[in-house]
């Protein structure tokens, strides 16, 4: 009786284990899918994240070096003095020049006065605030978007240059035997470094020693 | 009966071993590690160096760039390799290169700890941004200066 069943029942068992193990193929496979996806997706999160961070971090260097560089020019080009819009040129320069980086599409817009503020601060220094609409894409589609940058720099430009406005008035003015040494010390509190030169014309140097190499003649 | 028992302890075996399948764990030890290179990089690149207002990516580019670069060259390589040392994983050396675009023969490097170039056939982790410097009183072609700065994570031994 036992061996007239058996034949029928291996049967059904063969394809009871058939459907069963193609069944946990199959869920294995979806499963493994779904992990490997989750992954991919996370990984490229991860990296539109740190391109994101890479560049707002190096333009936030870019801002800081830019102003640094117009408060130079400004400084020794007394025909124009105007320093932000030379740091809007500056950082603009630089941001033409793009990004590369592989799997991503970066798009980061130039900045104008609306979407970058330069603030005097009382000083004489300057602090400077951006929001830039950039997005950076993944070819997978993960988008990170926006690039703040917030930079506040030491040389304190507008005092320099009224300080250096100051002397060389009084230089050209009044008659003081020992001006540059009265000026420096007066002004050494401030940490402020006068020197007047008579090369042909008069040249007034004011030098930021605390914060660093900034001239304005 | 015994059959069906066995095929289904085969299957249940199965689902065990697909639970504990090593695969995604390695994937995920990667994106850690991956991560880390990333941490590494934003931290060289926004940290400063002691006693000077530069971040270690922004004076290694000086030195790269300029005839009298802010920060000496060997006390930057000593205050980079003392960082390093701290936020390194453990067993890990990190390669920190920066090199000019307009002069790709001009490279700075420093490998920490000293275990040499990263082989090929060794798993590299890899960031890479660039630092971009301004330069005054120039042409606007000449204007801005760009660095590229690249670190590689790779298993030290």
């Amino acid at each position: 009786m036992d061996k007239k069943g058996a034949a029928p029942t291996l049967a059904i068992f063969i394809i009871f284990i058939l459907i069963c193990a193609a069944a946990a193929l199959a869920t294995f496979q979806a499963g493994h899918q779904r992990q490997v996806f989750t992954i991919q997706q996370l990984m490229a999160v991860d990296v539109v994240r740190a391109t994101s961070s890479t560049i707002e971090g190096e333009l936030n260097q870019t801002l800081q070096s830019a102003i640094v560089a117009a408060m130079y020019e400004a400084g020794v080009h007394p025909e124009n003095r105007d320093v932000e819009n030379r740091v809007i040129q500056f950082l603009n320069e630089r941001i033409a020049l793009g990004w590369s980086y592989s799997n991503e599409n970066i798009i980061v817009p130039l900045c104008d006065e609306n979407s970058l503020v330069l603030e005097w601060l009382p000083d004489g220094s300057m602090r400077a605030r951006a929001y830039l609409a950039a997005e950076v894409r993944h070819i997978s589609g993960v988008v990170a978007n926006g690039i703040s940058l917030r930079v506040n720099v030491t040389p304190r430009f507008e005092r320099l240059k009224k300080v250096a406005e100051i002397a060389l008035d009084l230089a050209r003015t009044s008659y003081y035997p020992n001006l540059e040494n009265e000026l420096n010390n007066n002004y050494a509190c401030e940490c402020l470094e006068i020197l007047i030169e008579q090369n042909g014309g008069l040249t007034v140097t004011v030098k930021d020693t605390f914060a660093g190499k900034v001239v304005v003649t | 009966m015994a059959v069906a028992i066995m095929f289904l302890l085969v299957v249940l075996i199965g689902v065990l071993l697909h639970t504990f399948m090593l695969t995604p764990l390695r994937s995920s030890t990667d994106r850690q590690l991956q991560l880390k290179s990333e941490y590494i990089y934003e931290t060289l690149a926004t940290a400063w160096v002691e006693n000077y207002t530069k971040s270690y990516l922004k004076a290694a580019a000086d030195n790269l760039v300029l005839t009298n670069p802010t920060v000496p060259g060997e006390y930057l390589r000593s205050a980079m390799e003392n960082t390093l040392d701290y936020i390194l994983p453990e067993g890990y050396a990190a390669e920190m290169t920066l090199r000019l675009y307009e002069n790709e023969n001009m490279t700075w490097e420093l490998i920490y700890p000293n275990v040499g170039q990263p082989t090929s056939a060794e798993k590299q982790f890899i960031h890479s941004g660039t630092i971009s410097v301004i330069r005054a009183e120039a042409e606007v072609e000449n204007r801005t200066i760009l660095v590229q700065a690249t670190l590689t994570l790779f298993w030290g031994g």
